[in-house]
């Protein structure tokens, strides 16, 4: 394991009041190309995170940044109480132990389409966490009841609406026991309407609790179920805070702007 | 006409049998080959470079030597003594790993990245990533492509004759060169390579339209 | 020996190259009617070509060699002095690549949108003029690279011609093997095929990038 400095830190110790999800100075860059600028920010448990601002600002980068599906060049990333150091190589279980505690949901869903949504769901909890086959597909029943697509258990992803996809990518998830969702515009490739049914199961899970990080367009649901709102504009946050403030009362010209242009468009 | 109807009758036991060896030998030869050619495609995305290179290097020798060339080397060459039925199955898997791999390799490749990275976000190891999600879908992309090498294989069994292996081409050209009815007899073994290559291309044909219309 | 033994099967790299070239070339002709006959308005015209590709691809190369090689003679012995290794080796494999590439320039002209072809007729353009100026140019885009990879197939495919005793590379490393019994002859030839085979690939492949880029252009 843990083999001095050229590897990741864990953190032995958990402090019950520290934040779930911490970034700190974080950087991402491509050549002269600079998609973040040393960004900071934190969510407590329990917190729901929205991320908004205009394309490119970097919201999704950061989130992928998150569970490291993209290797940022600078700073520290912590994510219940497991600490990642940028610039040193990530060895396979550390990884494996950040990401133990991350689930992701795409917009473009990911499910794979040679298995059931029962299948989808179980067989990463029988892989990641060496549960049983019948335990897995228990609890695989359990959250495809829960996000409302119990009869679509024994159907493959493609015979399901983009709709039901994503409350299946939801539920596959989620049966890793995550302490941290990531919701990376988990409603742009879906009609308004069927955007509808994703978003009243992120309500009920932030109700229930969940630490969530989500980059949205959705306004209303930034607005109205966020706790915590970060605007993001050329890999910088512009401003944060109460969403419900900033939404009323925006401090930066250029958050304004971007309000202004969306909230016009609804 | 009546004439190679009169040699099918005749000969029609060896012959039969010749087919039986030209069948078997390409089972045994896709046995070895496929999960060969599968082992391949899958080393080339390793993430040592040393196994990719030596990947490489396998696949382009496989590639660039002619079956027959492989043949002799594997008969001829190889320091044990092996039967010459065995030392063609051997021969013809090395070229149908080599070839298999690179079909294979493209049908790796058309699994969706965002798969992959779901997979990842999941937490499964590599290991798992691949076996569970990319081999499967990947496979039944290349099925097409590997039931057309398939064939083409299937006919290079005929390759085996060189080493004296019994299988058609051997049977039908000791018969002729016995009766002298050349014509007749490599009539009859083209006819009946055709039997089988030909309904296995149609079927070939069909299972590439099925996975065209699914997807 | 040693030594000797690259000199040796080296005598046949022309008549490898040779075979290849011919017999590609015959075939790349031959494939022309058949195609235009697979596109043909009459049905039985169409169902010929078809029929003769079927057959012809289904049938191992090795089979249509002593067909031709042998077959004649069961007829009239003194026509084995007709066919004789060399033209039977480039027939056979003139009929087969025939048959392999109208299946190539099958699938390349597949590949041209069909609105284009409909565009050309309705721009007032003839059908030939439809066909040699829209379809043909970017035909040959897919065609080609498609053609060069069965070229490089083929000059592997060419070493069955040893069997029916054309003079070829892997005829004279089978003659090397005989005569001092061991199998390095034949590790000879597979580095002449190699040699061959792989710059060939990758000029293939270089000619591929380049007229894709041209097409993406």
């Amino acid at each position: 394991m843990g083999h001095g400095i050229s590897e990741a830190i864990v953190d032995p110790i958990q402090r019950p009041d520290s934040p779930a999800i911490r970034l700190h100075n974080v950087d991402k860059r491509f050549g002269e190309h600079t998609v973040l600028d040393q960004v900071s920010l934190s969510v407590d448990p329990g917190q729901v995170l929205a991320l908004i601002g205009p394309s490119g600002a970097g919201k999704s980068t950061l989130l992928r940044c998150i569970n490291l599906l993209e290797r940022p060049t600078g700073g520290t990333i912590t994510v219940d109480g497991v600490t990642i150091e940028a610039g040193h190589t990530v060895s396979a279980n550390e990884l494996a132990k950040l990401r133990s505690r991350v689930g992701m949901v795409f917009q473009s869903f990911n499910l794979f389409p040679h298995m059931t949504a029962l299948k989808n769901i179980a067989l990463p909890q029988q892989r990641v966490l060496g549960r049983s086959k019948k335990e897995a597909e228990d609890r695989a029943h359990a959250l495809l009841k829960r996000v409302g697509l119990a009869d679509k258990a024994q159907q493959y992803p493609t015979r399901c609406s983009g709709g039901q996809q994503q409350r299946i990518a939801i539920a596959r998830a989620l049966a890793l026991d995550p302490k941290v969702m990531l919701f990376d515009e988990p409603t742009s490739a879906l009609d308004p309407e069927v955007g509808l049914e994703v978003l009243r199961v992120m309500r009920e899970l932030a109700d229930e609790g969940m630490t969530m990080a989500v980059v949205t367009h959705e306004m209303q649901f930034a607005r109205n179920v966020s706790d915590h709102l970060v605007v993001m504009s050329q890999g910088r946050i512009l401003e944060e805070g109460d969403p419900r403030q900033i939404f009323a009362n925006p401090q930066q010209q250029r958050t304004r702007e971007f309000l202004r242009a969306v909230l016009e468009r609804e | 006409m009546t004439g190679i109807m009169d040699d099918f009758m005749t000969y029609q036991q060896e012959l039969v049998n010749g087919l039986g060896v030209s069948i078997s030998l390409a089972l045994l030869t896709f046995a070895l080959g496929l999960p060969g050619g599968l082992l391949l495609a899958v080393a080339s995305f390793n993430r040592a470079k040393a196994v990719r290179i030596l990947a490489v290097v396998f696949v382009e020798v496989g590639r660039g030597t002619p079956a027959l060339v492989m043949l002799q080397l594997v008969y001829y060459g190889l320091p044990v003594t092996l039967t010459a039925f065995l030392s063609a199955a051997i021969a013809l898997s090395l070229t149908t790993a080599a070839y298999t791999s690179e079909i294979i390799r493209g049908g790796l490749r058309g699994v969706p990245a965002g798969e992959i990275e779901a997979a990842d976000a999941l937490g499964l190891r590599a290991f798992h990533t691949m076996r569970d999600v990319v081999v499967p879908q990947g496979l039944r992309i290349a099925l097409p492509p590997l039931l057309g090498f398939c064939i083409i294989m299937f006919q290079a069994t005929t390759l085996a004759f060189t080493i004296a292996v019994p299988e058609l081409m051997a049977q039908a050209k000791s018969i002729a060169s016995s009766n002298f009815h050349y014509f007749n007899l490599f009539l009859i073994a083209g006819l009946l390579y055709a039997l089988i290559t030909i309904p296995a291309s149609i079927f070939t044909d069909r299972v590439a339209d099925k996975l065209a219309r699914h997807t | 020996m040693t030594e000797n033994v690259w000199t040796f099967v080296a005598q046949g790299i022309s008549n490898t190259i040779g075979l290849t070239v011919l017999g590609f070339s015959l075939g790349a002709l031959l494939g022309i009617p058949l195609v235009a006959m697979r596109f043909a308005p009459l049905a039985p015209v169409r169902w010929i070509s078809g029929t003769y590709i079927q057959i012809t691809r289904g049938v191992p190369l090795v089979v249509w060699l002593f067909l031709i090689y042998n077959g004649p003679t069961q007829f009239d012995p003194s026509l084995g002095s007709v066919f004789t290794s060399w033209l039977s080796a480039l027939l056979a494999i003139g009929l087969v690549s025939g048959a392999h590439m109208a299946e190539i320039y099958r699938g390349s002209l597949r590949a041209v949108p069909l609105g284009q072809r409909e565009a050309g007729g309705a721009l007032g353009m003839t059908q030939v003029d439809t066909a040699a100026r829209i379809i043909a140019p970017q035909m040959l885009r897919t065609a080609i690279p498609a053609s060069a990879t069965y070229a490089i197939g083929l000059l592997k495919d060419s070493s069955l011609a040893s069997t029916i005793g054309v003079f070829e590379v892997t005829f004279y490393a089978n003659t090397a093997a005989g005569t001092s019994s061991s199998a390095v002859p034949f590790l000879v030839a597979g580095v002449y095929y190699l040699a061959l085979t792989i710059p060939s690939a990758w000029g293939a492949r270089h000619l591929e990038t380049r007229l894709s880029r041209k097409v993406l252009r």
